[in-house]
């Protein structure tokens, strides 16, 4: 197959296709079930979403801190505070929870911070599931998560 | 009482969309037999979509299918008829699809994927045959298949395609690139 028959095909795979059975009926059911009706919930999810942007700038920020402070770089001591009064815990749970748990103490923060990130995006997102950018805050929080365990990997 | 299924066509035609702004009025009002009749004029539109990236699996599709119907349910309220209600639902059920795909596969599977997606050939391969083309693209990795399904199938630009799976645009033509690649080897391969 040539590369044009490839992309002639591929564009011919645009076409609607119903499923294999009437889904209609399982549908009904879980609407009846959840007694989900319709309602209003345009710009409730914006407080959310905002919520989640700042935490996760404040997330961006901590490990952005939490990296110099790997790489030698002097500790910004104001902005972990910040980052954990944002989550009500001090910097010493923080440690003791990591300990606990086995992680990098030097990390916590912004594990947590990262969670609560990721957890108010996810639902902001149950509100409003065809919001795009939520889905790539989502991905940045991922992203971020990865770099922390990257590096507490590299820390040993 | 659900309506009449028409007789299993495996395509629609498309609706018009100012049947469907009635349509969706009634709905949001709490009207069911309105969002069936939305159902029964969007399903192979909707399926087509999230069956292609769920890499054609037809029973997982079938659970994206109705996923997305019962968010769109839920949301109706919140649709302004600032677009067609067909573009606002497509959207959506991609969105659907690509929560999925994001659960269902980790970052660091993909690589191995990809070797063994181009290892394997494509069994049994005719060349011409839209199914084994899309045997071909089921077997890609799924963040490939992904970006490969919404340029090439769907039309989607990089821009969006990286809006949508969080990935700068120069990362999604890359996958763009390898999935194209990946195909042209599991069909030449096989041919």
């Amino acid at each position: 197959m040539t590369e044009f028959e490839i992309q002639r095909n591929l564009r011919a795979m645009n076409a609607p296709r119903m499923p294999g059975r009437d889904l209609w009926p399982a549908i009904a059911a879980r609407i009846e079930a959840g007694e989900s009706a319709p309602h209003a919930t345009r710009r409730r999810w914006l407080p959310l979403a905002a919520a989640a942007g700042t935490v996760l700038a404040i997330a961006g920020s901590l490990l952005f801190v939490t990296l110099r402070d790997h790489t030698g770089g002097p500790i910004e001591s104001d902005d972990y505070a910040m980052a954990t009064q944002f989550q009500r815990i001090t910097p010493q749970e923080a440690r003791d929870e990591a300990l606990r748990s086995g992680q990098d103490p030097r990390l916590a923060g912004a594990n947590i911070v990262i969670d609560a990130a990721h957890s108010e995006l996810q639902q902001a997102l149950e509100q409003h599931p065809d919001a795009v950018f939520l889905v790539s805050l989502l991905n940045r929080t991922n992203a971020q998560r990865m770099k922390i365990e990257q590096l507490g990997a590299k820390a040993g | 009482m659900p309506l009449p299924m028409t007789e299993a066509p495996r395509t629609q035609p498309a609706p018009s969309q100012d049947a469907d702004a009635e349509l969706v009025r009634r709905a949001a009002t709490g009207e069911m037999r309105a969002f069936e009749a939305l159902y029964r004029r969007h399903a192979g539109r909707v399926h087509g979509a999230v069956w292609r990236l769920s890499g054609m699996n037809e029973a997982r599709a079938e659970e994206l299918t109705q996923e997305a119907f019962i968010r769109a349910w839920q949301k109706l309220a919140s649709f302004r008829f600032e677009s067609a209600f067909s573009t606002w639902l497509h959207r959506l059920a991609v969105n659907v699809a690509l929560m999925d795909l994001r659960a269902r596969d980790p970052e660091d599977a993909v690589e191995s994927d990809v070797l063994e997606a181009a290892s394997e050939p494509v069994i049994p391969f005719c060349a011409g045959e839209r199914a084994d083309l899309e045997q071909a693209v089921a077997k890609l990795p799924p963040r490939a298949r992904a970006v490969l399904v919404l340029h090439d199938v769907e039309g989607w630009k990089h821009e969006e395609i990286g809006r949508e799976l969080g990935m700068a645009v120069g990362s999604s033509k890359a996958q763009l690139h390898r999935a194209r690649g990946l195909l042209r080897t599991m069909l030449g391969e096989a041919s």
